[in-house]
């Protein structure tokens, strides 16, 4: 049986009707993920995994019906599992051993998912093509020559492989999306405190997302529903109506979708317009009507994220000090000691994005740049509400193209103009999903995204679902 | 942004703690300028520059039980270097 072809639900529900048992299929994945290795999407198989899937049979044969029950599962290196190594592909955190559970994770095991292995990433989750990772890069699964994109690669890479039904991601400014994209997969960026961030190692924390990643729309609205809720953990997460497949399967006929004029001017002649103005074809032949919109701040949400995210991740990582956890290195005094650990720890785009975030921060340029981009966030959310009074959502390409290859962007502006169409979503605080759609010239896969109102996670699935048919990993 | 010179950024070093060789230093200003150039796009912006702070919207806090904390061994397992049931760091004060 190849239980990489079936979706995580059918895989949910041979498990219930007894068609396998948990230890068949995690016995199966981690066979898998040892074949697959060349890959480097995991950073770790869990030697527990398929004594935990025993267990787990025990629990379902005396009745257990978890919503994951007996599914094999990875996560992002940046997610806390109590007594496994969670490193953040930074050598700064190599032996770093969670102390505790995530919420995520908690949610996961509580609804019975067997937890395979952990993914790689960039480095503290900075980055779009896994390249920035201290142990080593990760490749396409489509393409070994290509990045899978990033952060959330390893993620990406692993779902496209079918190493697991379902992985984690985090989403930052795109870090889901993205790679769901180069990988032909499903990828969502929920509604900012739809998910509990507690235990998920913070970047910046006013606007990352922990997400599912899936072959299928119904998986990851699925998985969404057993990761989503108000955490005791986390203050800013918030409780909202769980019903993302609630109307999965309606039709979309006259939920109107608006079209940013912004984005269409900056789309022209780029590979993605053939996969958006395909998806506009399929969503008019299937009633939607469609809305055009204009989004006058929509371009300055890059350089707003580039002020924004590194003045918190300087902050966040203010805590990597060499003492109370991570590598240290000994200086004559304590102060060298802080310098030469960090030095010794970080890897160059996260000393890059430390240095950026103090600049923007400092005395002398704070009311330039970081109370200016606090100011455009807000006039990026006052734009968003206004285009929300007049249409349900709205169809965004993900990425300006298909995965490009491994070391062809070599500036740090080539990459940050990656997220270029993920970001907003972000700044915005809304939810929004990747779905695969079209391919390129090269045979790769495109994909578009569905931006939608905060905590409307159910309509965007619902497009996303019409849109569905196109390229499905391998 | 007018260019940032060697002498800032090796104060920006000093200020994240971060130690850089004279000639990472160099290279890495470079790039540096290349994202502020990016970055300043936000100057075009036509919004006041005052922080309008909208901050997320709190539910109800919490009510706040004291709960058993994390066991100190565990919390030191990550430590490099531990005494006595602390995090053991180089000496700070002078002695008397």
């Amino acid at each position: 049986m190849q239980y990489e072809k079936y979706s995580l639900l059918q895989l949910v529900d041979m498990i219930k009707t007894h068609k396998v048992t948990s230890e068949e299929l995690t016995r199966y994945f981690v066979a898998r993920c040892e074949e697959k290795k060349e890959y480097n999407a995991l950073l770790e198989i869990f030697d527990d995994a398929i004594e935990n899937a025993k267990a787990m049979d025990k629990k379902i044969s005396e009745g257990f019906d978890g919503k994951l029950a007996g599914i094999p599962v990875i996560i992002k290196d940046n997610i806390f599992y109590e007594g496994k190594k969670c490193t953040c592909s930074s050598k700064f955190l190599e032996n770093y051993v969670a102390q505790y559970c995530s919420t995520v994770v908690q949610k996961l095991l509580e609804a019975g998912a067997i937890i395979i292995a952990r993914a790689n990433m960039d480095e503290f989750a900075m980055g779009s093509s896994t390249e920035n990772s201290a142990f080593g890069l990760t490749h396409n699964a489509l393409d070994f020559d290509r990045v899978p994109g990033g952060s959330s690669g390893g993620s990406a890479t692993s779902v496209a492989l079918g190493l697991a039904p379902l992985a984690l991601g985090t989403d930052t400014g795109g870090s889901i999306r993205q790679p769901s994209a180069y990988n032909g997969i499903v990828g969502i960026k929920p509604t900012y405190g739809r998910v509990s961030r507690f235990g998920v190692v913070a970047f910046s924390s006013s606007i990352e997302q922990v997400g599912p990643m899936t072959k299928t729309v119904a998986d990851n609205a699925y998985a969404l529903e057993v990761l989503a809720g108000k955490c005791t953990h986390d203050e800013t997460s918030i409780a909202a109506p769980i019903d993302f497949l609630q109307n999965i399967e309606k039709p979309i006929k006259s939920i109107k979708i608006g079209l940013v004029n912004e984005v269409e001017a900056m789309l022209c002649g780029m590979e993605s317009e053939k996969a958006y103005k395909s998806a506009i074809e399929v969503l008019k032949n299937k009633g939607a009507e469609f809305v055009k919109v204009s989004m006058p701040s929509f371009s300055l949400a890059l350089p707003c994220y580039y002020i924004i995210a590194p003045a918190e991740a300087t902050s966040n990582l203010g805590r990597f000090d060499g003492i109370k956890y991570t590598k240290r290195v000994e200086g004559a005094d304590i102060n060298e000691t802080y310098s030469k650990s960090r030095s010794a720890g970080f890897g160059k785009e996260v000393k890059r994005r430390i240095m950026l975030g103090n600049f923007v921060l400092s005395s002398g340029f704070f009311d330039a740049y970081y109370i200016k981009a606090k100011a455009v966030q807000q006039a990026l959310i006052d734009e968003s509400k206004k285009i929300f009074s007049v249409c349900d959502a709205i169809l965004l390409p993900t990425t300006t193209g298909t995965a490009f290859k491994l070391g062809e962007k070599k500036d740090p502006i080539s990459m940050y103009k990656e997220d270029y169409f993920t970001i907003p979503a972000n700044m915005m605080k809304l939810p929004a999903i990747s779905v695969p759609h079209e391919k390129g010239e090269n045979g790769m896969p495109l994909a578009v995204q569905i931006m939608g109102k905060e905590f409307d996670e159910k309509t965007i699935y619902q497009i996303a679902h019409a849109i569905e048919g196109g390229v499905h990993g391998i | 942004m007018e260019k940032i010179t060697l002498e800032e950024m090796k104060k920006l070093a000093t200020l994240s703690a971060l130690e850089f060789e004279e000639a990472e230093l160099e290279a890495f200003s470079q790039e540096f300028q290349t994202i502020l150039d990016m970055v300043d796009e936000i100057k075009l912006a036509k919004t006041e520059n005052k922080l309008i702070y909208k901050s997320h919207k709190f539910e109800e806090l919490r009510e706040d039980v004291p709960e058993q904390s994390m066991p100190q061994e565990l919390a030191l397992i990550n430590s490099p270097k531990t005494r006595k049931g602390a995090f053991a760091v180089s000496q700070m004060l002078e002695e008397d």
